[in-house]
C-alpha cells in the first residue's frame, strides 16, 4: 500500500524547476517537524516512565505539529505525481486522452486546494477572534490553521502547475514513459 | 429523490469520476462537497470547509501513520533488511526452497516494525532476490514470493490501514493491533507451506541452498538485534499498555533512525531521502483521508449506510453470505484501486451492514475488530493480483527479465493460501480475538 509507483520526470522549465526546489523545502521543512514531535514524544515517556514527569501538552503538541506537518507534504505529492488515480478503465486509452483526463484532475486539484487555502484563512481568523486556545500549553490554534494556509496555496500552484505540464506534454507520453 | 437515491446516485457518479483518472482523494472531496451544499446550502458548507483539513490533519491518533511511514523509510535504508533475510536462511536456506521460506520469514520479521507492504516487498526483493537468482530458482517462484511476502509487511502490525480502520470503526487501535498478529503470523506460515508444496510439486523450481554451521547460525541471528529491539519496543509497547501506538511509532521512529545512522551509515542525504519518502507517502493518505471525510459526512446526511443496512439486515440474507459477498467485492475492487481508498470507500456502507447482522454471537467490539482483521487480509490480496498489483510492479522492477505474467503466475500458489486463510478466519473468529482476550 500507500508509495505511489509511477514516478514523473523532473520539470525542466524554470518554473517549475523552482516550484519544485520550493514544494521539496516545504516537504523537508514538514519532515523535521515530525522528527521534531517523534523526539519530543520520546523524551515525553523518558519523562513519564523515569521521573512520572511526562512533559506538558505532548499530546497537543503532536496534533497541532502533525497537522502543520502533513499540509506541507500535499505539494511535493502533486509535484512527484503521488496522488492515486485509477488508471484500470483508461489505461488502453490513446495517450492524448489520458493526457486531457491528468489535466483535468490536476486543475481539479488545483482548485481544490485553493479553496482550502481560502476557507483556512478565513478559519485561522476566526479561531484568532474566538481566542481558541489547546487546552494544557494554551497555544492559540489559530497558529496552526495559519500554518497551514501556505502549504495549501502551495499545493494549489502545484495543482495548476502540473495541469499544465500534463497538457503540454500531450501525445508525448509515450516519450515521458520511457525516460523513467 | 429520497436520501437513499441521491446518495447512490452521489456514489455513482463518484465512481465515473475515479474511472477517468481524478485523484481519488479529489473525487470523493468533490462528490462530498456536492452532495453536501444540494442538502445543507453553501453556508454550512464554507463554514465546514473552515474547520474540516484541520480537525482532520490533528487526529492525535492518525498522528502515527506519518510516523510509521517514516519509521518505515529509515528502517528500510538501515540495511535492517539484511539482517533479517541473513538469519532466516542461515536457519532454514539448506531445506528445498527453503531460501524462498527464509525470505518469507524475513518479510513477516520486517513487517512486524514497518507498517507498509510495497516498502517491505521493494527492500526484501533488493536483499533476497540475487540469492534466489544464484541458486536458480525457477524466477516466478522468486519474483512471487517476494510479492506475496511483501504483504506481511501490512499484515502484522504495525498497519496504517488497521490504524485507518480503527479510526472509521471507533474501535482501541492497540486492540486491533493485537488481533491481527495471529492472523499474520499463520499468513507467513501458511505462505511457507506454499513454497513447500510448489517446490514438491515443480521438482528443481527451489533448489536447497547451503547448509550453514550452528556457530553460522548463532553469529546471523546476532545480527538480528536492532530489529528485535524494534520490534519488542514497538509492538510489544503497544501490547503491553506501556504506551499509546503513537508513542510507540515515535520512539521506533527514533530508534530506526538511530539504527540507520550507527549500523545503516545513513547520513544527511539519506536522511533527506527519507523524509521526502515520508512526505509523498503521507501527503497521498491524508488526501484520501481529507476526500472521505467530507464524503462520509455527506453520505451520512443522506443516511444512505443506515438504510442500507436496515436492508440487508431485514432481507432475510445469511450473515455469512453477506460477509462472503462483501469479501468478494473487496477482491473485485482490489483489482482497481489501493488498500486504503478501498477501505474509506466501503466501511461507511459495509460496517453498519456487518454490525447488523448476527456472526458468532460476537459482542459488537469484538465483531468489529474480527471484520477489521478479515478486510485487512481481503483488500491485501488486491496488491498481487493483476492488473494493478502493486507488488508485484514493485518486484517486476528489481527484476526485470522476468516478465510480469510470470510473477503473477508465481503468486497464485500464495493466493490459494490466502482464500484458506481467510476462511478460516471467516469460520473461527478466535484466531483473531484470542490475543486480544489474553492481553487486554
Amino acid at each position: 500500500m500507500s508509495e505511489p509507483v509511477v514516478r514523473k520526470r523532473e520539470p525542466t522549465d524554470p518554473f517549475g524547476r523552482t516550484l519544485q526546489a520550493v514544494t521539496k523545502v516545504f516537504a523537508l521543512a514538514g519532515g523535521l517537524v515530525l522528527v521534531a514531535m517523534t523526539v519530543m514524544s520520546l523524551v515525553s515517556v523518558v519523562g513519564r516512565a523515569a521521573f512520572s514527569k511526562p512533559l506538558a501538552g505532548d499530546y497537543e503538541l503532536i496534533q497541532l505539529g502533525c497537522a502543520i506537518a502533513v499540509a506541507a507534504f500535499l505539494p511535493h505529492c502533486q509535484m512527484r505525481g503521488g496522488h492515486v488515480i485509477v488508471d484500470f478503465f483508461t489505461a488502453k486509452s490513446r495517450p492524448e486522452v489520458r493526457a486531457a483526463l491528468d489535466t483535468l484532475g490536476a486543475l481539479l486539484v488545483g482548485v481544490a486546494a485553493a479553496v482550502f487555502a481560502w476557507r483556512l484563512t478565513a478559519g485561522a481568523i476566526g479561531l484568532q477572534q474566538a481566542n481558541d486556545q489547546s487546552t494544557i500549553l494554551e497555544i492559540p490554534t489559530w497558529y496552526a490553521v495559519a500554518l497551514m494556509v501556505p502549504s495549501f496555496a502551495l499545493f494549489a500552484v502545484a495543482g495548476f502547475y502540473t495541469a499544465w505540464e500534463h497538457w503540454r506534454d500531450r501525445g508525448n507520453e509515450a516519450a515521458a514513459r520511457d525516460a523513467q | 429523490m429520497t436520501g437513499v437515491e441521491f446518495g447512490s446516485l452521489m456514489f455513482g457518479v463518484m465512481v465515473v469520476l475515479l474511472a477517468i483518472r481524478i485523484p481519488i482523494g479529489i473525487a470523493m472531496l468533490g462528490v462530498g462537497i456536492a452532495g453536501y451544499v444540494t442538502l445543507t446550502g453553501w453556508s454550512p458548507l464554507l463554514s465546514y470547509l473552515k474547520s474540516v483539513a484541520f480537525s482532520r490533519f490533528s487526529v492525535y491518533d492518525l498522528s502515527v501513520i506519518p510516523m510509521f511511514l517514516m519509521m518505515g523509510q529509515f528502517a528500510s535504508r538501515g540495511g535492517l533488511s539484511k539482517s533479517l533475510f541473513d538469519a532466516a536462511n542461515a536457519l532454514i536456506g539448506h531445506w528445498r526452497g527453503g531460501v524462498a521460506m527464509a525470505a518469507v520469514g524475513a518479510c513477516a520479521g520486517f513487517g512486524a516494525i514497518c507498517g507498509s507492504s510495497l516498502a517491505t516487498a521493494a527492500t526484501m526483493g533488493q536483499v533476497a532476490l540475487p540469492e534466489l537468482r544464484r541458486l536458480k530458482y525457477q524466477p516466478a517462484l522468486a519474483t512471487g514470493t517476494l510479492a506475496a511476502g511483501g504483504t506481511l509487511g501490512i499484515l502484522i502490525p504495525p498497519s496504517i490501514v488497521l490504524v485507518v480502520y480503527a479510526i472509521l470503526a471507533e474501535q482501541n487501535i492497540a486492540k486491533l493491533f493485537m488481533a491481527a498478529f495471529v492472523p499474520g503470523i499463520i499468513a507467513a506460515i501458511g505462505y511457507m507451506i506454499a513454497i513447500a508444496i510448489y517446490v514438491r510439486v515443480k521438482p528443481g523450481s527451489g533448489p536447497a541452498g547451503e547448509h550453514h554451521t550452528w556457530q553460522q547460525r548463532i553469529r546471523a541471528l546476532r545480527e538480528v538485534w536492532p530489529v528485535l529491539t524494534l520490534f519488542l519496543v514497538v509492538i510489544g509497547g503497544i501490547y503491553g499498555g506501556f504506551f499509546t501506538p503513537t508513542e510507540a511509532a515515535a520512539i521506533g521512529t527514533v530508534g530506526a533512525l538511530f539504527f540507520a545512522v550507527w549500523l545503516g551509515g545513513m547520513r544527511w542525504d539519506g536522511l533527506v531521502e527519507s523524509l521526502y519518502g515520508t512526505a509523498e507517502a503521507t501527503a497521498m493518505i491524508f488526501l484520501i483521508l481529507l476526500g472521505a471525510d467530507v464524503l462520509n459526512v455527506f453520505l451520512a446526511l443522506t443516511q444512505m449506510p443506515v438504510e442500507l443496512a436496515r436492508m440487508v439486515g431485514s432481507s432475510g440474507l445469511s450473515p455469512l453470505a453477506v460477509m462472503f459477498a462483501i469479501l468478494a467485492i473487496y477482491v473485485v475492487l482490489g483489482c482497481l484501486m489501493d488498500s486504503l481508498s478501498m477501505i474509506l470507500l466501503t466501511m461507511p456502507i459495509f460496517l453498519p451492514i456487518v454490525m447488523g447482522l448476527d456472526y458468532w454471537g460476537l459482542n459488537p467490539t469484538d465483531k468489529s475488530i474480527w471484520f477489521g482483521i478479515l478486510a485487512l487480509m481481503v483488500v491485501e490480496i488486491g496488491l498481487i493480483t493483476p492488473p494493478v498489483g502493486m507488488n508485484v510492479y514493485i518486484i517486476n522492477r528489481l527484476a526485470r527479465d522476468v516478465p510480469m505474467s510470470e510473477t503473477f503466475k508465481g503468486v497464485v500458489p500464495f493466493l490459494m493460501s490466502d482464500a484458506v486463510r481467510i476462511t478460516l478466519l471467516v469460520f473461527f473468529p478466535i484466531l483473531s480475538l484470542w490475543l486480544v482476550r489474553l492481553l487486554a
